[in-house]
């Protein structure tokens, strides 16, 4: 087991660095000036004020290494030394800052801003996307669990059919259209409009000045909406395949004899049925996770949330390459660890599975 | 478990069941998968919706379009050009007949003294043939004659001929004539009366690509019609109705493509995206038309109507307008300034050629977006690029995930480790964030967004087929026809592709229509973070794009409810598919 887990932690490093060098070649390769907002800060002009520019653009490339070769570049970028005119005196620096890069924990600094450290912003925004996210799984499978059940138990009946059909038709929902649709229904002039939902952001404009309490309630208030969206995706998914596995264990030889022996339907279907059926349901967890966290981009957007989605679609739009770099690497170890945790929590509750 | 329907079709020729007969034929897979579709009322609808959505994205030109399909008409302005510079042109070949070469050399031109004659020539050559287009017979031999003397002044004056500066005079005097006996208009007015030309602008703009899958989709349209034709020949004879079934889906795609050769060769349309210049021109009354048909909705995708921006849908109460272009009903009704009480100007709306009128229900039938382009039209248009890249990038996935599977799944043993790893590998790329970043990043001058999304979708959800055709080849071909295939001495090429690969073809069908909603969805998410095809160019998630203020309701609403639909319809597809390619449900 505990050779199984390691070796696949193992292989996740290949991964992690094929998918850093495609995202690092991807992001250098293509065309297009990350100094281009500097030049828009400046008058254009002949004479010193070019002068200037083009000083100002040397020393931003050589802040963030960008006049070196692309190798240099991101073996800067992955650490763990520094490579740069401050990095250890091997790789020519002046030895004042040695270690530097992912591997040291520095994932650089943003190009607008360059005091605002990656880590420390992205951190501050994984403490607004995280929550959301794991409020989204557990109302995904707060709501899909029992849907399941009934509609496997009620199979046929009018109700099941409609929650199947329902179910079926919001999992071909378009998650940012959804989230349009909430803001229209929801919004001014809307026509849940007497529910007073907030509709875009996290907070409320006179946050600073609320009790706890209130602070607690305005964002609960506020994360419906965003909650629901990213969730209702996962619901649809998770309760048709706790539909399909709740039918199969039902028909199963044990649910015969339960039933056999005089046990109640209710006995029979949430303790007997139940804790077999949601087992393999609870390891789709992992791979639901990751998902969320890539689809927080189109959330965060529409609802106006500063979490880590908004912050990568910031980077996509300035070109920020650490920003887009530190948001790919992060999203892909979520992928990865994933992955992993689904395979090991399917091995575990299925003791045929063996590890190799 | 497909194999065993297919591989023994051929062996059973009767089912028997206690001695009785129960079948005059023995049904293959394919007839037991239509079989089950037809019995599937909500897979039949879906399909026929599909059918339906790529139909009007298909002949999306000859729904609505700013381009006439007919004009016949006279253009006076550029008929009064030609005629006004001809003189112009003659004086500059005089001009060089005068000088001669020698001295044009010692000038610093930009041409050489034959250059610049050709390039004069070729200028008389376009003039004479615009005027020629609009003359009446009687008067086609007054240019055509001046033409070849002017020929033979070009050929005088290459010469250095001596007498080619008084020839030059001479034409040029002929030309100030022709310039006053030409005088003519549209209606006769003044002068004599113009003949009017007629052209297929929106013709020419349909490039052949559109025609052959314009002439495809009337087939596939029209497929329940001609396929009872085509099968009565056979009377009821299932086995050759079952044998016809290729050479039924080869010729739709020879005449298909037939169709599009011809195009190409006759009309060789060439695709534009900017907004025409006929309906301006119409009204301008430079343009007087003879006659003119117009697609049933004279828009097109790229016209923009700047005096009606965020126009709500036409059939609603809140968009009525005045002459003056001022909003009667709702909140955008001009309101008196409160410190001066002025009521705002508002811009009157123009009805151009062939539109809809001020306030008919059907001028914006869905509203418009920020420049006054009708969502409508933006939709009809907008499907083409969406629906195209759910079926591309599909068709790409399947073709590497196919190959790669069945490589591994065919050949197992290092082959197999080492391509399962790959796939391990590219499924934990979180595919929506590679995506993104790609399309966002790679330029459009490089690579048409269209495709870099079809290729980053592809290269990075083909895991899922790969997994699938690779489970399938596992268990298929270690199966007695496989074993046989090898033995007769057929390469593995063939082995794969000709005998195992269509036995394992179902489940990939099923996740084939899965892919293309998954394909479209993702297209629609990119265009509507901004990303994507580049305006003008439409498509379903850029339209949705165009405003995210909740008084636009109609740009929100309808593509969504477009892509919703589509969706829904492939996701109903793939699910009827899924049961009926299952062997199981034989009965």
């Amino acid at each position: 087991m505990l050779q199984y887990v390691i070796r696949r932690i193992l292989w996740m490093i290949p991964t992690l660095i094929g998918i850093s060098i495609l995202v690092f070649s991807l992001i250098h390769l293509a065309p297009g000036d990350p100094t281009a907002f500097l030049v828009s800060g400046e008058a254009s002009g002949a004479g010193s004020a070019q002068d200037n520019l083009d000083a100002k653009v040397k020393k931003f490339e050589e802040q963030f290494l960008l006049d070196r070769s692309l190798p240099v570049q991101y073996l800067n970028y992955i650490g763990p030394f520094n490579l740069g005119k401050h990095g250890a005196e091997m790789f020519g620096g002046d030895g004042t800052d040695v270690f530097g890069g992912v591997l040291a924990g520095d994932l650089g600094t943003e190009f607008r801003r360059p005091t605002v450290s990656i880590s420390s912003e992205l951190w501050r925004r994984l403490q607004v996307t995280t929550p959301l996210a794991l409020a989204s799984v557990l109302f995904s499978y707060l709501i899909a669990i029992p849907i399941g059940i009934f509609s496997a138990v009620r199979r046929g009946t009018r109700l099941e059919i409609g929650s199947t059909v329902t179910l079926f038709l919001l999992y071909a929902v378009p998650s940012f259209w959804a989230a349009l649709m909430l803001q229209l229904g929801f919004g001014a002039n809307g026509w849940f409009d007497f529910m007073k939902l907030p509709v875009i952001g996290l907070y409320d404009k006179e946050f600073d000045t609320f009790t706890t309490g209130q602070k607690i309630w305005d964002v609960l208030k506020h994360s419906v909406l965003p909650v629901f969206c990213m969730s209702y995706g996962s619901f649809a998914y998770l309760s048709r395949q706790m539909r399909v596995g709740m039918i199969d264990v039902i028909s199963q030889d044990y649910i015969r004899t339960a039933r056999a022996k005089g046990l109640s339907e209710r006995v029979v279907v949430l303790k007997h049925a139940l804790r077999n059926s949601v087992i393999p349901i609870l390891t789709l967890l992992a791979s639901i996770l990751p998902i969320l966290i890539g689809g927080s981009i189109i959330i965060e957007h529409v609802f106006d949330i500063p979490g880590m989605g908004k912050y990568a679609f910031q980077g996509l739009v300035g070109r920020e390459y650490n920003i887009i770099m530190a948001t790919t690497l992060f999203s892909a170890l979520m992928t990865v660890v994933g992955i992993l945790l689904s395979d090991l929590t399917y091995a575990l509750v299925d003791p045929r599975i063996r590890y190799d | 478990m497909t194999d065993s329907v297919t591989s023994d079709a051929n062996s059973v020729g009767l089912e028997f069941d206690d001695g009785v007969e129960l079948a005059p034929y023995a049904k293959d897979y394919w007839d037991i998968v239509f079989e089950q579709i037809g019995k599937r009322l909500l897979v039949k609808a879906a399909i026929a919706v599909l059918a339906l959505l790529y139909a009007s994205a298909i002949y999306a030109p000859l729904l609505a379009s700013d381009r006439p399909f007919v004009l016949s008409a006279v253009d006076e302005k550029a008929y009064d050009s030609a005629r006004k510079s001809i003189v112009g042109i003659v004086n500059t070949v005089g001009e060089r007949a005068e000088e001669g070469r020698e001295v044009y050399a010692t000038k610093d031109r930009n041409l050489s003294f034959d250059e610049s004659l050709d390039s004069q020539l070729g200028a008389l050559r376009l003039r004479i043939a615009t005027l020629s287009d609009y003359l009446p017979s009687d008067k086609q031999s007054e240019v055509e004659s001046f033409e070849s003397r002017f020929d033979e002044l070009v050929t005088a004056t290459r010469d250095g001929a001596a007498g080619a500066s008084d020839q030059a005079r001479s034409l040029s005097d002929e030309a100030r004539a022709l310039r006053k006996s030409l005088v003519a208009s549209a209606d006769g007015s003044k002068g004599f009366r113009l003949e009017p030309v007629r052209s297929y602008p929106l013709f020419e703009s349909i490039t052949w690509v559109e025609a052959f899958f314009m002439a495809l989709w009337a087939m596939l349209l029209t497929w329940p019609i001609w396929n009872r034709l085509w099968n009565r020949r056979y009377r009821g004879d299932r086995e050759r109705i079952r044998k016809a079934r290729k050479r039924k889906l080869w010729s739709v795609l020879a005449i298909a493509s037939a169709c599009g050769c011809l195009w190409a060769v006759l009309v060789g349309g060439s695709m534009t995206f900017e907004a025409s210049v006929y309906k301006d021109r119409l009204d301008a009354g430079t343009i007087t038309p003879e006659s003119i048909v117009f697609p049933p909705l004279a828009l097109g995708f790229a016209e923009t109507h700047v005096e009606e921006p965020f126009r709500p849908p036409t059939w609603t109460k809140k968009s009525t307008i005045n002459e003056e272009g001022a909003y009667l009903f709702g909140p955008r009704k001009p309101a008196p300034d409160p410190i001066t009480g002025r009521i705002p100007v508002s811009t009157p709306v123009e009805v151009r050629y062939g539109e809809p009128g001020r306030n008919g229900a059907f001028r914006h039938f869905l509203g418009t977006d920020g420049l006054g382009r009708d969502i409508f039209v933006r939709m009809l248009y907008g499907g083409r690029i969406s629906l195209s890249v759910g079926i591309l990038s599909t068709i790409l996935l399947l073709l590497i995930g196919v190959t790669i599977g069945a490589i591994a799944g065919y050949f197992g043993g290092w082959v197999d480790l080492v391509l399962s790893r790959i796939i391990e590998i590219v499924q934990s790329i979180p595919a929506f964030f590679l995506i993104l970043t790609a399309v966002a990043l790679v330029p459009s001058e490089f690579l048409h967004p269209i495709f870099a999304i079809v290729i980053v979708i592809a290269l990075v959800r083909w895991t899922g087929i790969a997994r699938l055709v690779r489970g399938e080849f596992l268990k298929l071909k270690d199966q007695d026809f496989v074993v046989a295939a090898r033995a007769g001495g057929l390469s593995p090429a063939r082995v794969i592709f000709r005998h195992v690969l269509p036995n394992a073809l179902g489940p990939v069908l099923v996740a084939a229509a899965f892919s293309v909603a998954a394909g479209i969805l993702t297209e629609s998410a990119i265009s509507f973070l901004g990303f994507g095809v580049q305006h003008p160019i439409p498509s379903w998630g850029s339209v949705l794009n165009a405003s995210k203020a909740s008084e636009h309701w109609w740009i929100q609403v309808f593509p969504g409810v477009l892509i919703f639909v589509t969706v829904f319809c492939y996701n109903i597809v793939g699910e009827g598919l899924r049961d009926a390619l299952d062997p199981r449900m034989k009965a």
